[in-house]
């Protein structure tokens, strides 16, 4: 991967990524901070893929390195008392995978209180991956409460999560019906399943899913997806149900942007309006973060 | 264009003739050493690789699709998508030993699956020492290097022939079909028909065989 640094070469490519899309959020008013690359553990103590993070002992403290800014950034926001801001963040994070300590460069942004309204960031997340030169892209959205609606429903444990959960991400039909079959899945469950397993992306995808569940909070999270798809109106965005994300914080609409020529999503983001509090009040929040070593795999930037 | 990642070996053959009952050729031939294959159009190009490779091929976006057991799939455990088992290359993931060997707490394990192994003992709460193979794996426990062994089984011939049974299987694969997940979203189309036909090539196989 790229933990070996970069040459002077790699590196001026990799900025002129990076200023492509700092620039189109400068214009859009963002402001941008740096949070700390060491946090405390504390902060992702509910996180799905705590494997993934990098952990140490520092003064008995078991501190982290960040995998991700949002946790800090809510952290640094709320100290702040502030209710309503647009920030932008460039930097690296860090992940473990087979043994070994990945580095990757993110840049993105938080909406924060009255900003936090998923078109306009949608619109934004294009605006950034137009301003690397990439035509190809697609950006799909899904709803967080789809996935805990089945995980309370079928009363998961931690464990039976996880292997539900890969089954979902794998979109394997055989194996949905299996675990069905062998845990004794009830039939509108098993329906709901196959269903946000399936590839049609489009509205049919929600029309169909209504269809299984019997629960009308979740019934109102996919009409806000619904929404959001229609208002965005754009070619280039569609439905996946079957979203699951690594981190636990979100509370709303979440999605993935995909480019070609990039091994998987370049960008990532979603709604988490429980993380950051003012005077003990929850503030509504939302935000994406772009991959950018996977997005200067498909961008054109000369 | 899409590129197709192929397991080298008899899986590869048995994939290559369902590509080619459903329109899809690129004059792939087994003899030579050639690992990559094109059609003339530069519709498809066809890689011959190693089958624990096909999964990081197909994960990091070199490959669109891959053809490939799941006994492989479920190794590697990459971010993939899983779309289709194909009904060939049918094998068992199971633990063998000696005749008359048990299921043992602390017994020492031999496997090329060590990631299938440690997932299935935790699972059944029994802890082991695993001892990481290449090849030859039956070899292990006439020899004395291991208790069992995890690995794959077709006929079960060769564990007879070392004088081996199966003690507990831990789970049925076949060959399936694999998709980079950008793939799935940039090159949709193409890749939706390419699983659709396949759909109905391996429907219509499995129909004949009743």
């Amino acid at each position: 991967m790229i933990n070996t640094g970069l040459v002077p070469k790699k590196y001026a490519e990799k900025e002129k990524y990076i200023n492509a899309v700092r620039k189109v959020l400068q214009d859009r008013n963002f402001d941008f901070i740096l949070p700390p690359v060491c946090e405390h553990h504390s902060i992702y103590e509910n996180s799905r893929y705590s494997d993934d993070i990098v952990k140490f002992m520092f003064n008995n403290d078991l501190i982290i390195l960040r995998p991700d800014f949002t946790p800090s950034i809510a952290k640094m926001v709320n100290s702040l008392s502030i209710k309503k801001a647009r920030i932008g963040y460039v930097g690296e994070v860090f992940r473990k995978r087979e043994n070994e300590i990945v580095e990757l460069t993110q840049c993105g942004t938080e909406f924060i209180g009255d900003e936090a309204d998923e078109v306009s960031a949608l619109k934004i997340l294009c605006e950034c991956i137009e301003a690397c030169e990439i035509k190809d892209y697609s950006i799909e959205i899904g709803h967080s409460g789809i996935y805990r609606y089945i995980k309370n429903k079928l009363n998961l444990n931690e464990l039976q999560s996880q292997q539900l959960n890969k089954i979902i991400c794998s979109k394997s039909l055989e194996d949905i019906t299996a675990y069905c079959d062998k845990n004794n899945v009830d039939a509108s469950m098993k329906k709901l399943l196959v269903v946000i397993c399936n590839f049609y992306n489009d509205e049919e995808q929600l029309n169909e899913a209504v269809k299984y569940i019997n629960d009308q909070e979740c019934i109102a999270q996919i009409k806000a997806i619904s929404d959001i798809y229609s208002s965005l109106n754009n070619n280039r965005i569609s439905i996946d149900l079957g979203m699951v994300k690594d981190f636990d914080y979100y509370t709303g609409i979440i999605f993935e942007a995909f480019v070609d020529g990039a091994s998987s999503s370049v960008a990532s983001g979603g709604r988490y309006d429980s993380l950051i509090k003012a005077q003990d009040e929850n503030i509504a929040a939302l935000g994406f973060g772009i991959d950018v070593d996977n997005l200067m795999k498909a961008g054109n930037l000369a | 264009m899409i590129t197709v990642a192929l397991a080298k070996g008899r899986l590869a053959q048995k994939a290559y003739e369902l590509f080619k009952k459903v329109g899809i050729d690129v004059d792939l031939d087994f003899d030579s050493r050639k690992l990559i294959f094109q059609d003339d159009k530069k519709e498809y190009s066809f890689l011959l690789v190693k089958p624990s490779d096909v999964c990081t091929y197909v994960e990091l976006g070199t490959a669109d699709i891959g053809i490939v057991g799941e006994d492989c799939i479920m190794e590697e455990d990459k971010d993939i998508y899983k779309v289709l088992k194909l009904g060939f290359g049918k094998c068992s993931v199971c633990i063998a030993g000696k005749v008359g060997t048990a299921v043992t707490p602390y017994m020492k394990v031999a496997t090329k699956y060590p990631n299938i192994s440690k997932a299935y003992f935790n699972e059944i709460g029994v802890p082991v020492n695993l001892i990481k193979l290449h090849g030859s794996v039956e070899l292990a426990p006439v020899t004395g290097l291991s208790d069992v062994i995890v690995d794959i089984v077709e006929t079960g011939g060769t564990l007879k022939e070392n004088g081996l049974e199966v003690i507990e299987t831990i789970n049925s694969c076949s060959a399936s079909l694999i998709v980079n997940k950008s793939s799935m979203k940039i090159k949709k189309a193409s890749i939706v028909n390419i699983i659709n036909s396949l759909k109905e090539q391996v429907e219509n196989e499995d129909n004949k065989i009743q």
